[in-house]
């Protein structure tokens, strides 16, 4: 009876920006991004890359429930976390064509 | 260890495998994926399950409904109907926008269908209503589907009327959906019927000629027992007639330049489209035999559904995939060798196949001498970890099972609109994306944090 509309759990919000990053004033070099309307999918892989980085010191994540908040990955780093985030870019884009490739030379389609 | 990026990415090359193990149908595919982190197969999972877009209706018009089913009910129903449509060859609804800021319903986003089924009084009286509104149909260019027991029967029919007209069913079969509109049109309908019926009937009691047709309907279903009718379900003398309703009643209402871009076939022709097999082409129910609604004489279903484009994450009817699932490859390790006995029952109390017994030559040394036989692993891939060995004195002692936690096993089994394989493919395109947008904005609300810092 009280429940939300389905797609509210993964359409924004009008006044939701996708992400918000915002600096943690009591850690140095830490900060907090939250990503808006997204799940485990993304984060929990986000996560993990996250903590192979060797110059990142923390990275967590939490996902309240969704009647309560949107989801939000701490991440602690020293230097540039931007470039950090371009090494993800990077890492996880070429998995995934690599990936990809393996995929036509195995014949996974039909 | 080392874990920069660029040696992240270097030891991903090298151990990164996929291998497709087995297709144990057209539909289910069954691979491997090593070297990658839960995370990543997770994610893979999640995608193949909720975010890949399917088409399925979504929005039912309901003009008519006099059924037992309710609205909603029916709607429901409808909703769950998987389509064999290729959902990458339609758009999304809600990007094309007019000035009114309302997002308009294309041909490249939606697919309509249309459900217009009466009941008859009985069962001569209903093919009467079928095939009267055959020319129609036609006309208007709406695609039926084919009764897939009728189809395999050959068009039979039960008491042997108008099998040849079944045969050639394509775009064909209303069911006095456009009399029922009309009052006038209606009453015409209704007397006309009427006629015929008293013709048809012994000039005896009504209720004897209902008992002999019951009677020759009982004869005839004994010796078509394989085929069931797809209209009696139980065989009473005094049980009323009831219509089933099936997918194949779904007309197919072509917009636009569907009927180019998924032409219809001829009825020689069979396609074989992603895993199933269609004789008539265009969009169409992947099952044309999924039950609907049931309908009693008199009762008229008329709706008019819109399917469009979704994700499983909207509602689980748009998830393309019956189940994507993976398990980790099991790890048994054999720590004191098992011989004999042991041995045997330790086969035994395995899948099979997953332990072999190898026998030992006469002139062994140590520890093996002295015994026939000892257990090896050979096939941990079949093992379904139930710890069955558990239970045996000695065996508990000498086996360790464990999980090797980067060597996934998934099964994906599609509903039928795109291939398994395809699936997994678009699971990482979407993977990709995703992981591109998220980066990239959490790029963006950084540098603009920065900035303004």
């Amino acid at each position: 009876m009280n429940a939300p509309e389905r797609s509210a759990c993964f359409l924004l919000d009008d006044d939701e920006e996708k992400v918000e990053y915002s600096v943690d004033t009591k850690v140095s070099n830490a900060g907090t991004f939250t990503f808006n309307k997204e799940d485990h999918t993304v984060a929990n892989l986000l996560r993990m890359q996250l903590l192979r980085d060797p110059a990142v010191k923390f990275a967590g994540y939490m996902h309240p429930h969704p009647l309560v908040a949107p989801v939000e990955v701490l991440s602690a780093a020293i230097e540039d976390l931007s470039n950090e985030t371009d090494h993800l870019i990077t890492q996880v884009t070429d998995a995934i064509d690599k990936w990809k490739k393996e995929n036509d030379q195995v014949g996974l389609g039909m | 260890a080392d874990t920069s990026p660029s040696t992240f990415l270097a030891a991903l090359r090298s151990d990164l495998r996929i291998r497709v193990l087995s297709r144990p149908d057209p539909r289910t595919l069954v691979f491997e994926l090593v070297g990658v982190d839960a995370s990543f197969a997770n994610a893979l999972r999640r995608i193949m399950i909720a975010e890949i877009p399917t088409v399925a209706l979504e929005y039912i018009y309901m003009w008519n409904n006099t059924g037992l089913i309710h609205d909603e009910v029916l709607s429901h129903r409808l909703g769950l109907v998987p389509l064999n449509v290729d959902p990458r060859l339609f758009d999304e609804y809600g990007l094309d926008v007019d000035e009114n800021g309302e997002a308009a319903a294309t041909d490249r986003n939606t697919v309509v269908f249309r459900l217009n089924v009466a009941c008859g009084r009985n069962e001569r009286e209903d093919e009467r209503l079928e095939r009267k509104m055959e020319e129609r149909w036609r006309n208007e260019g709406l695609v039926r589907g084919l009764d897939p027991k009728k189809a395999n029967k050959g068009g039979e029919q039960e008491e042997g009327s108008g099998s040849s007209k079944k045969k050639k069913s394509k775009n064909k079969k209303n069911k006095k959906g456009k009399a029922k509109n009309e009052e006038g049109a209606k009453e015409e309908d209704e007397e006309e019927v009427e006629e015929e019926d008293e013709e048809a009937l012994e000039p005896s009691v009504m209720g004897l000629s209902i008992a002999d047709k019951a009677a020759s309907h009982a004869a005839v279903h004994a010796a078509s027992n394989a085929n069931v009718g797809t209209t009696i379900a139980i065989d009473e003398p005094s049980r009323p007639f009831t219509k089933h309703i099936y997918t194949h009643h779904l007309l197919w209402c072509p917009q636009g330049d569907q009927l180019e871009r998924f032409p219809l076939h001829n009825d020689d022709a069979t396609t074989t489209t992603t895993t199933t097999t269609t004789s008539i082409g265009g969009i169409r129910p992947i099952h044309e035999d999924i039950l609907l609604a049931k309908l009693r004489p008199g009762q008229v279903i008329e709706l008019e559904a819109h399917a469009r484009k979704g994700t499983g994450k909207d509602h689980a009817k748009f998830s393309p995939v019956a189940t994507a699932s993976y398990r980790l490859m099991p790890q048994i390790e054999i720590t004191r060798p098992i011989y004999d006995d042991d041995a045997e029952e330790l086969v035994n109390w395995f899948e099979p196949g997953v332990f072999s017994l190898l026998p030992i030559p006469s002139d062994a040394e140590g520890e093996d001498a002295g015994h026939r036989v000892k257990a090896a692993v050979s096939n941990p891939y079949a093992c379904t970890m139930s710890r069955n060995f558990m239970r045996h004195p000695v065996l508990k002692e000498r086996i360790k099972m464990s999980r090797i936690p980067n060597h996934f096993i998934f099964e994906v089994e599609s509903v039928g609109m795109m291939a398994p394989g395809v699936i997994v493919a678009e699971a990482l395109k979407v993977l990709k994306e995703k992981c591109e947008r998220v980066v990239g904005l959490a790029d963006e609300s950084l540098a603009a944090m920065m900035g303004g810092v």
